[in-house]
């Protein structure tokens, strides 16, 4: 048992310079000293001058350190600061072999396109930036050493562009980055997908082929393509079979629900958006297996999204959450760590079993800014699934439960989909505090929409009541008619979606004087 | 954050003060106008007990601080501070040294003796590479009789040689034999403790290179396992068949540890089950052609490349007819006129290979001495 006289509180609080000078005062009292003789510092007493200069000494470069370290020795504890030291970080770095997450770049795709008039030119790694002139946000031209861009007159070329600096503030839409800054005679630009969906290699073994694109890919001429809401369209063959037999389903919730589509079709278009279209390979007999599973990414403009240093919280229930992930067998902290392992700028995990497959783990990612991009949703699904169990194990030959498959575990991942969170209502405040409540009011709503949970997990819920909280923190004497996306009621965060705030509740509420 | 670093060693973590920052914060304290700061002689009283205050917490803030911190992580602690961190942060407790200890007869010629037991407790054995140890005889020595002594090092640490040679010898006595019993053990040292404390994490980036049921069957019996095959059990759908294999038969007892293990770390809705592979006799034919004197040593290394052969199959694989010609093959090409020939496995396919079934493991029938025919040329 411990015979310290301390708590864990008294050890970790920082001991004011009163507490020490008075505790020093108490020593010297009892050594016999007339410590109520000396005169006041105030007047320049040296003894009190001196007592003042030793307890300020102590409090400034030892009490706060000392209270730190100790703090900083347990996770939900311990802090980064640069003024008391970086002790989580370092607790996490050293004692649970978990690293912070660093902020990262945001990377665009743009499309650079010379006119009529353009120089024919090659052009290298920060030869050229662009920026939004909406954000003034900036992008530089970011290639290998010794690799170039060729720009002809009357071509488009597309080029990986990275912010400028890292961040999460770096997340400017579609259409949004188009003005250079380099001004190059006849260029233009703009931060565009350059396909309508990323295809990473199918599971299974058919030999077939799927492709997809959003519009029909039986027309040839010009069609108003638009981007499906879903993030991933699957296909996966049900019965096997060629063009016009066997049997395939789709799925554009991350692999939870599939729809029937019926026989294997040339072309067949998804209900939810997008086509589908199916080769055969001539040289198979069968072209499409049964189990194969064919994956298409919705593109983003966006390459990758950059973040920000994981914050102190989330970064403590990652600590924390290693415990759990000890376990060889994949559970939800193992997998939500090898996400955010696999791809840096993955800030959420969701994750289930799958209720179609056996031994199937259907993965839901996100980032800081919105939807996690194609690269990333590959990146982390070829990261888990390396690590999981019981790999090419085929279906028991003899089974004594008809259709029994293999054991093998596998992974499916998909993006979040945005769900914007649009908040209306009345609120009344004094005429002296309604600026500051605007501009007070978008940091902490956005903090706590932007902190909640992949919906179908515990905690998915917008609540109507945070926002009563912060409005009247705000100053509002009242609010009426509060409601979100329409409904005067919690929202429940729909399963594979993420919760974002939209717009800015400067207009998106009505802000009454009284 | 702004202004985050990631730190990787104690001094990113926090800073230390500079000797002038301490002066500087300490010195707004002393100067009041009472205080004529700036007209201090050198070797003034408050100006002596400033300076040595200052140097006092810079030291007390930095360096004491700096260590203090550095012996809270495994990798910076050493000592007594790095045991309590492994024993309470990774419940790791480093083992001591022990010393080693080696059983020598020593024998005593005719023309001396008889000596007592104390006299040869007198003794001091040496090992070849100087070690001292003290000896502990079982009882006195005739004249030309023998006598066991266990002697103990004096040293803690690995034994490294034999003893070779007394100390403190009587007249007459000479090591018969030498025989190290115990070997004692170096202990742990802060470098192997902080390689435990590392390892205590698995890493969550490595690629496991087998499956999480092999490297538990392996932690579990890995001295009587050697070979495995996993298959998706016919009896519960979603449950694996774990078949265990070694250089011969895995007894029942061993399945069982296995199992228990299984049954252990498995996640409660898993049904994994152990079993034994059995032995599939794997006997090979052929003729052989080699010069007579040669025939003993290429009977040898050809048997023991066929058994390592067949020790290295896979459970429920094929042997091949072709691992059987190389081991021969290379244990007669010293003899140019040698020849293999009329080369089968019993019970093979058309392909001249032997189909194992999925729980079967290759072990040879016999030696390749008496399966096969050596002719001597």
């Amino acid at each position: 048992m411990s015979t310290s006289p301390y708590l864990f509180a008294d050890l970790s609080s920082d001991e004011t310079k009163a507490i020490l000078r008075a505790r020093m005062v108490a020593a010297l009292r009892a050594d016999g000293q007339p410590v109520d003789s000396w005169a006041p510092s105030s007047v320049g007493g040296s003894e009190n001058t001196r007592l003042d200069m030793v307890a300020g000494g102590l409090q400034q470069f030892m009490a706060q350190r000392y209270a730190a370290a100790v703090r900083g020795r347990l996770v939900f504890t311990a802090t980064d600061d640069p003024t008391t030291g970086f002790f989580l970080s370092y607790l996490g770095r050293k004692n649970y072999q978990l690293p912070k997450q660093q902020s990262t770049f945001t990377v665009q795709n743009e499309a650079i396109t010379g006119n009529a008039n353009a120089s024919a030119a090659d052009y290298g790694d920060g030869d050229l930036w662009v920026r939004s002139p909406t954000t003034g946000n900036r992008y530089r031209l970011t290639l290998a050493p010794g690799v170039t861009v060729h720009v002809a007159p009357s071509t488009t070329v597309f080029a990986p562009f990275q912010a400028e600096n890292p961040g999460a503030t770096y997340a400017d839409p579609e259409g949004t980055v188009n003005q250079m800054v380099t001004a190059k005679a006849g260029l233009s630009c703009n931060n565009v997908r350059s396909t309508d969906y990323i295809a990473p290699p199918p599971t299974g073994n058919s030999p077939g082929v799927i492709t997809a694109s959003y519009t029909d890919p039986r027309i040839l001429g010009p069609q108003q393509a638009v981007p499906p809401l879903y993030s991933v369209l699957r296909a996966r063959i049900d019965v096997s079979g060629n063009v016009g037999s066997g049997a395939f389903s789709w799925s554009v919730d991350g692999g939870l629900t599939w729809t029937s589509g019926g026989f294997i079709q040339a072309v067949f278009p998804v209900s939810a958006g997008g086509w589908l279209k199916f080769a055969n390979n001539t040289l198979s007999g069968t072209s499409f297996l049964a189990g194969s599973i064919f994956s298409f990414i919705v593109a983003d403009a966006i390459l990758q999204r950059g973040r920000d240093v994981e914050p102190d919280p989330i970064y403590q229930e990652h600590l924390s959450s290693r415990w759990s992930a000890l376990s060889l067998p994949p559970t939800r902290s193992l997998i939500a760590l090898w996400s955010m392992i696999a791809s840096a700028e993955v800030t959420k995990v969701a994750c289930q079993a799958d209720p179609n497959t056996a031994g199937g783990i259907l993965v839901t990612i996100s980032s800081q800014t919105g939807p996690a991009t194609a690269a990333a949703q590959v990146a982390v699904q070829q990261f888990i699934s390396d690590r999981l169990g019981f790999k090419g194990i085929p279906a028991p030959t003899s089974p004594a439960v008809a259709g029994s498959r293999s054991p093998e575990e596998t992974v499916l991942v998909s993006s979040a989909t945005r769900l914007p969170i649009v908040v209306a209502g009345t609120v009344y405040v004094p005429r002296a505090q309604i600026a500051a409540a605007q501009a007070g009011a978008d940091e902490p709503w956005n903090e706590y929409v932007g902190g909640l949970p992949i919906g179908g997990q515990r905690g998915a819920l917008v609540e109507l009541l945070r926002m009563e909280d912060l409005l009247g923190d705000l100053g509002a004497q009242d609010v009426q008619g509060l409601t979100i996306n329409g409904a005067a009621a919690d929202l429940t965060i729909p399963v594979g979606n993420e919760a974002q705030p939209s717009g800015t509740l400067t207009t998106s509420l009505n802000w009454v004087p009284v | 954050m702004s202004g985050f670093i990631d730190p990787e060693t104690i001094a990113d973590l926090l800073p230390s003060p500079t000797l002038a920052q301490v002066k500087a914060f300490l010195l707004a304290y002393l100067s009041t106008p009472e205080n004529p700061v700036s007209d201090w002689e050198s070797g003034a009283a408050l100006r002596t007990m400033y300076e040595m205050e200052s140097l006092l917490i810079t030291d007390l803030s930095g360096n004491f601080f700096a260590g203090l911190l550095a012996n809270g992580y495994a990798d910076t602690a050493g000592g007594t501070s790095l045991a309590r961190v492994a024993h309470g942060w990774y419940e790791i407790d480093g083992a001591t040294m022990t010393v080693a200890t080696q059983t020598v007869v020593v024998a005593c010629d005719a023309a001396h003796g008889p000596y007592s037991t104390p006299q040869l407790n007198a003794l001091l054995g040496i090992g070849s590479d100087s070690t001292p140890y003290s000896a502990a005889a079982a009882g006195a020595i005739a004249s030309g009789g023998t006598q066991t002594i266990l002697f103990t090092a004096q040293i803690p640490g690995a034994a490294r040689a034999v003893i070779t040679a007394l100390g403190n010898n009587l007249p007459g006595l000479s090591i018969a034999s030498a025989a190290i019993t115990t070997f004692g053990s170096s202990g742990d040292n802060d470098t192997t403790v902080q390689a435990a404390c590392a390892a205590r994490w698995p890493s969550l980036i490595a690629i496991p290179e087998q499956d999480r049921l092999v490297t538990w069957a392996l932690q579990a019996a890995g001295a009587l396992v050697t070979r495995f095959r996993l298959d998706a059990d016919p009896a519960f759908p979603g449950g694996v068949l774990l078949t265990l294999g070694s250089t011969g038969s895995v007894s029942g007892g061993t399945v069982t540890l296995v199992q228990a293990l299984l049954d252990d770390l498995s996640p409660i809705t898993d049904i994994n089950t152990a079993q034994a592979a059995t032995n599939k006799s794997i006997v090979a034919n052929g003729v052989v052609t080699l010069r007579t004197n040669l025939i003993p040593t290429a009977q040898a290394a050809a048997n023991a490349a066929w058994v390592a052969y067949n020790a290295g199959a896979q459970i429920g694989a094929k042997v091949f007819l072709e691992a059987l010609n190389t081991a021969v093959g290379d244990a007669i090409k010293s003899d140019p006129f040698s020849n293999f020939i009329g080369q089968s496995l019993t019970g093979a396919g058309a392909d001249g290979n032997v189909v194992l079934a999925s729980t079967e493991q290759p072990v040879p029938g016999g030696t390749l001495a008496t399966e096969l025919t050596w002719n001597g040329t």
